[in-house]
Order: C-alpha cells, then sequence, then structure tokens
C-alpha cells in the first residue's frame, strides 16, 4: 500500500513537472516570437525577454529544466518564424544554451548571494560572450567582430537586469499559485 | 523587512497597491548586496573592453613597398628580418613579437629608425629618402559580412 502511494506521489511530481516545463517552453516561444518583431540595430542583438522563463524554470526546478526550456524555445520560435537552420538560429541556439548552462550553474552554487537579477546578469553576458564566438567561428571569421563585444555587452547588462526583476516577479507570482504550490 | 524576499513574497496586485513612493524601493530592494558588486563590476569591465577595442588593433600582416611597387606581404606573427632595395640600397626591416620596425636603413636621418615598433592595424611606418613604406594591414577574412 504504501509503495504504491510512493510511486503515485512520484508519477504526479513527474507529470507536474512535465506540465508546468511545457507551459513555460509554451510562455517562452510566444515571447521569443513576439520580440523577433522588435527591430534592434544589430539583427542578433535582442532583449531576451524569453529568458524570464529559463530563470523562472532554473527557479523552479533545476539546471536541466532551465536547459530544456531555453533548447525548445529557439527550437519552437525558429520554426515559427521560419529561421530554423539560418545563422540566426544558430547564434540564437549557443546564446539560450550559454546562458542557460551559466544561470544553472551559478544559480546552484550562488543561489542565497545573488538574486536572480544577478544571475540573469550572468546569464546575459554568456549568451551575448558565445553569441559573438559563433558569429567569428561559424559566419564572419574577422577578428573585426570581437570589436562588437563591448556594444554586446553593455546590451546585455541592461538586459539581464530588466530579465532578472521580470523574473523576480515572476517567481514570486507563480510561488503562490495553488498548482505550483507542491513544488515550492 | 527581508531584503532578498519582496520579489517572492509579493504578488501583483500587492505589488500594484504599493505602487506610488515604495515602488522604486522594492525593485531596489531585490538587488543584493553581490548583485549590486557584480553589476558594478560587469559594467567597469564593459567600459575598460570599450576603451580597449576603440584603441586600435593588432594587426595580422606588413605590407612593403619600395618606389611604389609592392614588394609582399609579412604575417606579423612570424619573427623575421625583411630586406627590401629601396633607391638609395637595402633597408632592413625587423619583425619581432608582432610588432614591425625599421632596423637600419641607408637613409640620413634615421627618422624610420627613431619612428619604433609598429603594430596596430592602419599604422605606417616609411623611409622617405629610401622610398620604402610599411603598412600595418588587419589580414582578410573570408566574408565581409553575412546577411540573413
Amino acid at each position: 500500500m504504501t509503495q504504491l502511494h510512493v510511486e503515485r506521489a512520484s508519477d504526479l511530481e513527474r507529470v507536474r513537472r512535465n506540465t508546468h516545463l511545457a507551459l513555460l517552453v509554451a510562455l517562452a516561444s510566444a515571447v521569443h516570437t513576439i520580440e523577433a518583431a522588435i527591430p534592434t540595430p544589430v539583427p542578433w542583438l535582442k532583449f531576451g525577454f524569453a529568458n524570464i522563463l529559463t530563470i523562472t524554470a532554473i527557479s523552479l526546478y533545476d539546471f536541466w529544466a532551465g536547459l530544456t526550456v531555453a533548447f525548445l524555445r529557439v527550437m519552437v520560435g525558429s520554426l515559427i518564424l521560419g529561421t530554423f537552420l539560418t545563422p540566426s538560429f544558430f547564434i540564437g541556439l549557443s546564446g539560450a544554451i550559454a546562458s542557460a548552462v551559466v544561470m544553472g550553474i551559478s544559480y546552484r552554487f550562488f543561489k542565497g548571494i545573488f538574486s536572480l537579477v544577478g544571475i540573469s546578469v550572468l546569464g546575459a553576458y554568456a549568451s551575448n560572450l558565445a553569441q559573438v564566438v559563433t558569429v567569428y567561428a561559424l559566419f564572419i571569421r574577422h577578428s573585426e567582430v570581437f570589436m562588437l563585444l563591448p556594444v554586446f555587452l553593455g546590451f546585455g547588462l541592461a538586459t539581464g537586469i530588466v530579465n532578472g526583476i521580470g523574473g523576480e516577479f515572476l517567481v514570486g507570482h507563480i510561488k503562490r499559485l495553488p498548482a505550483f504550490r507542491a513544488v515550492v | 523587512m527581508f531584503v532578498r524576499n519582496y520579489g517572492h513574497a509579493l504578488a501583483f496586485n500587492e505589488i500594484n497597491s504599493l505602487i506610488g513612493d515604495t515602488h522604486s524601493v522594492i525593485l531596489l530592494n531585490m538587488f543584493t548586496i553581490a548583485d549590486k558588486a557584480l553589476i558594478a563590476f560587469l559594467a567597469i569591465l564593459t567600459i575598460f573592453s570599450y576603451s580597449m577595442a576603440s584603441g586600435g588593433r593588432q594587426g595580422v600582416e606588413i605590407r612593403i613597398e619600395a618606389d611604389g611597387k609592392q614588394v609582399g606581404t609579412y604575417l606579423l606573427r612570424k619573427d623575421s628580418v625583411i630586406d627590401v632595395k629601396g633607391v638609395l640600397g637595402t633597408s632592413k626591416i625587423n619583425v619581432r613579437g608582432g610588432k614591425a620596425s625599421f632596423f637600419s636603413s641607408p637613409c640620413r636621418n634615421k627618422v624610420c629608425v627613431h619612428q619604433g615598433e609598429i603594430s596596430k592595424n592602419g599604422q605606417m611606418a616609411a623611409c622617405l629618402p629610401n622610398r620604402v613604406v610599411v603598412r600595418v594591414l588587419g589580414g582578410e577574412g573570408d566574408y565581409d559580412a553575412v546577411t540573413r
């Protein structure tokens, strides 16, 4: 009897996690798609609001949840936008994965030290660094590309702070919802 | 009360009721001391890297011209001594540690030798009497740009 009960509880946990991640991926894909309509000076310079959902996944669950949301968001978003396997897809993918990895690791080790704002800023820097390296490695093999780095990093600092604040608000809100109560 | 917990503890409607004089306080309280330190550090790093990037870039190769004709291009990362035949005689150009300089030249004033080393993209050294010009180039990439 007891064993069955535990099994059910773990099943419930798994289903709950998958459902929540699916919701976060759907939201992130929507944000990613809408964001593509906002013009920026350089095509791959983005606000990265979809990263709010990655931070949320990392904060609610773990590293792998964040990576899942980041990866699937870029996949779904690129399919909707029709940029799948184009340069901007690879640039976006490298940035999303790099930021998810860095945020996941830093959240795990510096959870009490940094708020989500600090985590998000680290993620934004990782994302922009990865993007510039990807541009250099795959597309524009010219060291001139690294001249863009300061602009990218400065922009990343601003978007990182904004996304971090967004993440704090979203996580704060989500943790009050009955559906998410068991998670936290 | 607890600095870190504001973001978690308040729902949107509660925050909305607080908007006004305390709104900016909530946003500021969300940042921990470590956050502020990190942001300050990264801001300084970014500004520093910006000044680095705009201060000229290390060149890749040098192009040598003698009497208006191109003699050749040489990689800056390869140490070498290049003899260039000019109008007056042979100028020796020394490439060492990513920097190029006139080692000797058959001119009178030796302005070129005293000019010292060049290494940044676009820099130039010349021995005008011998009509030898050395230019630092950035090197060629495979593409200039990529469009989507």
